[in-house]
This record gives structure tokens, C-alpha cells and sequence, in this order.
């Protein structure tokens, strides 16, 4: 019975941080979204349907040369989940407009591959929605469960989506992978990188376990005396 | 998967009733305290993590709003960082959250077998707001660091600058909790400045 009170103890101080959450979102006037309800490993809720709305609310980054003195960037953005990372890039609206799937580096983890993104063979970009095949550069081998499209729009600049799985990365420990980076040397030298920052978690309860050990063994002492 | 995990639960309650017929207190504290650390892994951490994560992205990015440093979208447990052209983008995935340095905590304190119930509560709660504001502190420390100094410095602020600190005000924790009191009630010897004082010579 004793143990059951000290589950229930503990489970209500677990709780109790749980609930003090929430006043965090609730301060905030901005609306609070939700994860993608049908899957936890989703935490972006990204789509890759050549609709960008899902990109509208996330940071990018000004993709640019320092020699382009006319002040055309590019935006980008690099995200990751669980399962995938996922790219977005819009081209600047003046200079160099159009498309450029060639050249993707990403480093994960120390480790590099080259990646390019093209219109299905026999096809070209089209106005409208087009879908993108994701090869390695490598041998131009389709990479199995990437997805793209690149989305072209008169007198606008292209714009273009795609997700990789991570385990094109790393078949057997994928959910490893802690730093992504991107980088293009068509688009523009800066890098955009998605990472964690883990606190080596284990180490902590471990220790606390040896400082609790200690603590006990130390009362035990104290009491015999 | 829940049958196994309620049987486990019982014989673990079970186990920690014969140790404690025994009087085997040591192991019962060592059993109890995993056992209870593991049973919330399995049950309840895949509930907190999310809220606990964007707890953390959105308090970290307070500080970062008022200084202007950095900037969080906390609906996707995310830390922005934008140093000149680079940038960085920050999961505060569960590893991150200080979910699991909680549930540590939590569990080791209900099993030590010292402080009454109220100690306990008030103990634990303090020590769940300690952990969280330490991690908040490590990443606004490496927030800083990478918007001063750019993604070079990412490696050493986050696996060395950053941990030092949070490791620092973790094991300070542990050590107030759980040793420090137990060292001060230990006894060095008897001895009187009475009998051997001036006047008495």
C-alpha cells in the first residue's frame, strides 16, 4: 500500500509539471498549434503537396552570395523530424529565378551525401505543380520515400518542397541522427542546419542514483551511531 | 503491450513487498527507485514530453524575445538562432526537454527512505522547477554563444559550456537532496572547549 501511495505521489508531481505548461501557451496571444494529432513523430506538420502554407509560419534563412551586390536572396528552410527532413526554397524574385535541383549536400552527423531533386524523366517544369524525383547524386539511384514538388507561377519566382526519409542517411540507426545540414553551392554558401541539443540524460539520473546511494548509506551509518 | 506492462507493474510491487518484509531497505530503494523510473518511461513520458518540450522552447524564448537574440516556435518545440547569414535551428526533442533528469529525480526521491511525505512533495516540486530552469539556462547560455560567435561554436557550447552548466546545477541538486544533509548529521568524535579553557588550567 505504502508503494502504491508513493506511485501516486510521484505520478502527481510528474503531473504537476505538466499542467504548469500550459500558462506558458496560454500567455502567448498568438493561436497555439497542436502536433499533427494522427502521429507523434510528425512534429512539423509538413506536407509535400506543392501547397507551401504549411511552410508560412516557420523561420527561413536569405540564401545570397556577399559578391551579389543587387540584394537577390533566396529563402530556405531546413526541418526534420522523426521520421524525415524536409527542405523549402523559394527563389529570389529578381536575378536568378528559376529552379536548381543540383548539388544538395547534406551532412548528417559528420557524414556527407549528395542528393539532387528533377522532374520525372521525360518530363520538364511546367506552370503549375510538378512533381520532383529525389536520386542520390551518386549513381542516380531514386531515393525510396522521397517526395518532392516544385511549383512555378508566371512573373513569380519557382518555389520547391521535399522531404527525404532519414534512414536514406542511416538504414539501421536513423533515430541517431542528431545534426542535419544543407547546403548548395547553386543556391548560395550559407548553411542551414537542423539539430538537437541532448543533455546526455542517463548521465544525470546516474549520477543522481550514486548521490542517493551515497545519501542512504550515510543515514544508515548515522543511525547506527 | 499494456497486459505486460500492468503485470510487470505488479510482480515490481510484489518484489518491493517482500524486500520490504525482509527489512532489505537498500534494495528496496534501489528496486523501487529504477523500477519506478522505468515504469514512467513506459507509461507517462511519451505524454509529458511533448508539453514539456514546448514548455521549454517557449520559456527559453522569452529570454530570447527581450534580448532579441533568438526567437522560438515553441508549436514545434523549436529554437531559431540567426547569426549574420547563418542560421540554426534548435529541437528540443526529449533528450532535450529534461524529461527523463525529472522522472530520475522523482523516482529516487520517493524511494529514499528519509523525509516525511510533505518534505517530499515540497522537495520534488522544487526540484522539477530546479531541473527546468537549469535547462532553460543551458539553452539560452548556448543560444547566446551561437548568436555572438556563429554555428562554429555550436559543438563546444552545446557538448561542453552547455552541460557543464546543467550538469553543475543537476549534481548540486542531487547533492542537497539527497547527501549534503546526511554528512552534516554525522557525528566527528566528542569533544569540549570546558574543561581544557584557561581559567580551568
Amino acid at each position: 500500500m505504502n508503494v502504491i501511495k508513493k506511485i501516486a505521489a510521484c505520478m502527481f508531481t510528474i503531473s504537476f509539471v505538466f499542467i504548469l505548461s500550459f500558462p506558458v501557451f496560454a500567455a502567448s496571444t498568438e493561436d497555439v498549434l497542436y502536433l499533427s494529432e494522427d502521429s507523434a513523430t510528425d512534429y512539423v506538420g509538413i506536407t509535400i503537396d506543392g501547397n507551401y502554407d504549411d511552410w508560412a509560419d516557420k523561420p527561413h534563412t536569405q540564401i545570397q552570395y556577399s559578391w551579389d551586390t543587387g540584394n537577390n536572396y533566396h529563402l530556405g528552410a531546413l526541418f526534420r523530424d522523426a521520421e524525415y527532413v524536409y527542405l523549402h526554397i523559394k527563389m529570389s524574385p529578381t536575378g536568378y529565378t528559376q529552379f536548381n535541383g543540383y548539388n544538395y549536400r547534406f551532412t548528417t552527423d559528420g557524414e556527407v551525401n549528395y542528393v539532387l531533386a528533377v522532374p520525372p524523366d521525360g518530363t520538364s517544369i511546367s506552370e503549375g505543380n510538378t512533381p520532383l524525383v529525389i536520386r542520390r547524386q551518386n549513381g542516380y539511384k531514386i531515393i525510396d520515400g522521397a517526395s518532392g514538388f516544385v511549383t512555378r507561377r508566371a512573373g513569380q519566382p519557382d518555389e520547391w518542397e521535399l522531404s527525404i526519409p532519414l534512414s536514406f542517411f542511416d538504414k539501421n540507426h536513423y533515430d541517431r541522427i542528431r545534426t542535419i545540414a544543407f547546403y548548395c553551392s547553386n543556391l548560395g554558401p550559407q548553411e542551414l542546419i537542423a539539430t538537437g541539443t541532448p543533455t546526455l540524460p542517463f548521465v544525470i539520473a546516474g549520477a543522481g542514483l550514486v548521490f542517493a546511494t551515497a545519501g542512504y548509506k550515510l543515514a544508515k551509518r548515522n543511525r547506527k551511531k | 503491450m499494456t497486459i505486460v506492462i500492468a503485470v510487470i507493474i505488479i510482480v515490481w510491487i510484489y518484489i518491493l513487498s517482500v524486500l520490504s518484509r525482509a527489512n532489505l531497505a537498500f534494495f528496496k530503494f534501489l528496486l523501487g527507485s529504477v523500477g519506478m523510473f522505468v515504469i514512467m518511461m513506459v507509461t507517462i513520458q511519451g505524454y509529458i514530453t511533448v508539453p514539456l518540450s514546448r514548455a521549454v522552447a517557449a520559456s527559453t524564448g522569452i529570454i530570447g524575445s527581450l534580448t532579441g537574440m533568438f526567437y522560438s516556435y515553441y508549436q514545434y518545440s523549436l529554437i531559431f538562432i540567426q547569426h549574420g547569414a547563418d542560421s540554426i535551428s534548435l529541437y528540443i526533442d526529449y533528450e532535450c526537454s529534461g524529461v527523463i533528469e525529472l522522472m530520475a529525480f522523482s523516482a529516487l526521491l520517493w524511494f529514499f527512505p528519509l523525509y516525511n511525505v510533505i518534505e517530499k512533495l515540497a522537495i520534488n516540486i522544487t526540484g522539477l522547477l530546479w531541473i527546468f530552469g537549469s535547462n532553460i539556462l543551458r539553452l539560452v547560455v548556448i543560444c547566446i554563444l551561437v548568436y555572438f560567435f556563429g554555428n562554429d561554436i555550436f559543438f563546444f557550447a552545446h557538448a561542453i559550456f552547455g552541460r557543464i552548466i546543467f550538469y553543475g546545477l543537476s549534481i548540486m541538486l542531487y547533492f542537497y537532496v539527497f547527501t549534503r544533509p546526511q554528512i552534516i548529521k554525522q557525528k566527528v568524535g566528542k569533544f569540549s572547549y570546558g574543561l581544557h579553557t584557561p581559567e580551568n588550567i
